[in-house]
């Protein structure tokens, strides 16, 4: 479905991708995971062609991304980001139909289609006529699901959806995602730098590390069979968070 | 970029300035400079040309002589009273010419003609308060150089001028070094005042009896004679011999007396200066002459109107160009850069230097001074398009751009409404300057409520300049409102919402 051949980016010296490959399958769920500064950020804007890669091909269900089809191709790709990426200028319902509207639905399509997908998000309706500024945290990644949903893509790239949320909400919220990601049965791509957090969405784990991958692999895989010594310190680091589960390498 | 501008100058000043530019036959344009002989002059003239039934407007006070020149040679003014030591002097002195005859001569090779003197002799005069003069003893110019250490003031026009004060300087050796140009009617009150102690004005003011001012006489022969004429334009002389024939009668008709008479009636008793020459008309030449009357009020509408039309095109125009030109330097930052530089650069021109840059182009009246304007208001437009556009957070970018949103509807949907905030408070810094320095606009024919701040400088009447001050205040508090109040409709509700805890 979506498929990285030997892309690579620098920006002026730094080299922020080293010759990459990845290729996820219709409906799996990868999370890249790596500390700030690994590159897992500029490969999901490579990915929707955000940033273009100096070399190497974006492959989207068989189509090579190039100037001429990535309107086309974002057609079939939801973004979301940390903080959402909501207009504050539109109401939430105008947030949503944006994309709908360019793509000339009829009004009462679009209207339908947001039904359908503040029911899916477990949005309250009221919210549709506030703008993000009068939204809770929780709700304005919802709204902000909802949008990267509205033309029903094949694919979904999130990064740090729930980083800025306090833990309760993104306790609930992650829940809900992974219900949603199941259910509809998308290819997702997750950013976060939580170990925790991309286990529980998924067992394909892959590990970045000043813009390589360091070790692909679960959970399990990661803790018990560090590839480097940097992934047994990424992972430890992570378990100082959480006591009471031995460390690795012991 | 500057070859848009000038095109964009162009294209306004022959839309709106069509009426002063396409031959209007039946309009005679009389002018005047901003003193008050110079306007009682111009107001006799318009006088006259009226009596034989042809329209006539006085564009009077207009910014000095390269101004009134040059209006005369491209037909914006048709008739205006000079002096002959300023044509010898100072409008053809590159010719060295030494008798009227060659005057004439030379004046017919730019079309223009020139009547005979008119009587009487405005010359330049160096004076002082009498009694300083009698105290230091001073009787002659020269024997200012007895006395290195007075405080010399002059009007700018005499600074500056090739018979002015660096002739003066040079013709008498004179060692003065705090020496200041400065408006001419503040130079008498400069001297009651005692912030300076000489200075230059014309033979035929009325301030120097009033003010007990003794002019030192000139035992060197430096000042030429500056008899009063009339300047008008080859068309006239063929094409109207009836008025032509009308304004000559005052060849010869006004002595020294009557003219430092008629300044005193101005500028002491206050009396209107088309008053002033009606009389002096009926009185002289037995000319039952009819000055149209305006009301405070009226005059105060026709200000509005005119400062109106200068603010409202210029910024419409600004608008207009400065907003897409905003847009264009966020998307090619390199050309941007330089766009940017022009406008900071037109914006560091002074404003009266601009709108005299703009006669040759656009002539007097309006037009210059709506282009000069227009210029004026493109930097902070432009400016605040670009820091508006820029000013968008990378996220709110990147989620347009990754809704797969073509440009155009990014622009329009998101990016503009972002930035309407910054646009809107450009736009309004550009309407409230150029309330302010539309006043300048009356300098060149532009008329608004500078017209009465000019008059009442001139006259030194309060009342007057308050006429226009105030207006000018008001109106620029009004814009600031009305802006206010745009806002709540041009910038979306959703960006004027306080964060929610």
């Amino acid at each position: 479905m979506l498929e990285l051949n030997q892309v690579t980016k620098s920006f002026g010296k730094i080299q922020a991708i080293w010759p990459l490959n990845l290729s996820l399958a219709r409906g799996e769920t990868v999370a890249l995971i790596g500390p700030s500064g690994s590159g897992k950020s500029t490969l999901l804007r490579v990915m929707i062609g955000l940033v273009q890669p100096d070399q190497g091909r974006v492959n989207v269900d068989g189509h090579d991304l190039d100037a001429a089809n990535v309107q086309q191709l974002r057609q079939r790709m939801g973004y979301v980001i940390q903080e959402g990426g909501l207009f504050p200028h539109l109401t939430a319902s105008q947030n949503l139909s944006l994309q709908a509207q360019h793509q000339g639905w009829q009004a009462e399509r679009i209207e339908a289609r947001i039904a359908e997908l503040i029911e899916l998000t477990r949005l309250p309706v009221d919210i549709l006529e506030r703008y993000p500024m009068q939204l809770s945290g929780g709700q304005r990644q919802r709204v902000s699901l909802a949008r990267a949903l509205m033309l029903d893509p094949d694919i979904l790239l999130m990064d740090e959806p729930l980083g800025a949320l306090d833990p309760m909400i993104r306790a609930e919220l992650q829940i809900d995602l992974q219900k949603i990601f199941h259910s509809l049965g998308k290819t997702v791509v997750l950013v976060t730098h939580d170990l925790a957090e991309a286990s529980f969405f998924t067992t394909r784990l892959i590990l970045l590390h000043e813009g390589r991958i360091v070790q692909e692999g679960s959970f399990n895989e990661l803790c018990h069979e560090p590839a480097t010594p940097f992934v047994a310190a990424f992972v430890n680091a992570q378990r100082a968070l959480h006591p009471g589960e031995p460390e690795v390498g012991r | 970029m500057l070859a848009v501008l000038v095109e964009v100058g162009i294209a306004a000043g022959t839309v709106s300035g069509a009426s002063s530019l396409a031959a209007d036959v039946s309009l005679i344009n009389v002018g005047s400079k901003k003193f008050t002989e110079s306007v009682i002059l111009g107001e006799m003239l318009t006088l006259l040309v009226r009596t034989t039934g042809a329209e006539v407007e006085h564009r009077a006070q207009l910014g000095g002589t390269r101004v009134l020149w040059n209006a005369l040679l491209t037909g914006d003014v048709d008739i205006y009273p000079e002096y002959t030591g300023t044509l010898f002097r100072e409008i053809l002195a590159d010719a060295n010419l030494t008798s009227l005859t060659d005057l004439r001569a030379a004046l017919a090779g730019h079309g223009i003609h020139v009547s005979r003197p008119l009587g009487f002799n405005n010359t330049y005069a160096i004076g002082m308060l009498a009694e300083l003069a009698d105290s230091l003893h001073i009787r002659n110019i020269s024997d200012l150089t007895r006395h290195p250490h007075l405080r010399l003031g002059f009007t700018n026009e005499f600074m500056d001028r090739g018979d002015g004060w660096p002739g003066l300087r040079d013709h008498y050796q004179l060692p003065h070094s705090d020496v200041r140009g400065l408006d001419h009617d503040l130079a008498y009150r400069g001297l009651v005042a005692g912030n300076l102690q000489v200075t230059d004005f014309y033979s035929t003011d009325a301030e120097i009896a009033y003010y007990g001012l003794r002019v030192l006489a000139d035992d060197q022969r430096y000042f030429p004679a500056y008899q009063a004429v009339i300047l008008y334009r080859d068309d006239l002389a063929v094409g109207s011999p009836a008025i032509l024939g009308n304004i000559l009668k005052l060849e010869g008709r006004i002595s020294d007396a009557a003219m430092a008479g008629l300044n005193a009636r101005a500028k002491i008793e206050r009396i209107p200066e088309s008053r002033v020459a009606a009389a002096y008309l009926a009185a002289e030449l037995g000319l039952a002459v009819t000055v149209p009357r305006h009301t405070w009020w009226q005059r105060l509408l026709r200000h509005t109107g005119e400062h109106l039309t200068m603010v409202g095109i210029s910024l419409l125009g600004a608008v207009i160009l400065a907003i897409p030109l905003g847009i264009f330097a966020v998307r090619q930052p390199r050309v941007g850069q330089v766009i940017l530089g022009i406008a900071g650069i037109l914006q560091t021109v002074p404003s009266l230097a601009l709108l005299v840059f703009m006669i040759p182009l656009l002539g007097i009246g309006a037009p210059p001074a709506i282009m000069a304007l227009f210029l004026y208001s493109l930097l902070p437009i432009l400016r605040n398009t670009h820091a508006g556009l820029s000013g968008i957070a990378p996220e709110l970018r990147d989620s347009a751009e990754a809704l797969g949103l073509p440009a155009n509807t990014r622009l329009w949907r998101i990016e503009l409404p972002l930035a309407s905030r910054s646009i809107l408070a450009g736009v309004k810094t550009s309407a409230v300057i150029n309330v302010g320095t539309a006043t300048l606009g009356a300098l060149i024919g532009a008329g608004g409520y500078g017209q009465p701040i000019l008059t009442g400088i001139r006259l030194d009447d309060v009342g007057l300049i308050l006429q226009g001050a105030v207006p000018a205040a008001l109106l620029a508090l009004a814009m600031q409102g009305l802006f206010e109040m745009s806002e709540k409709i041009i910038v979306p509700r959703g960006l004027r919402l306080p964060q929610q805890g």
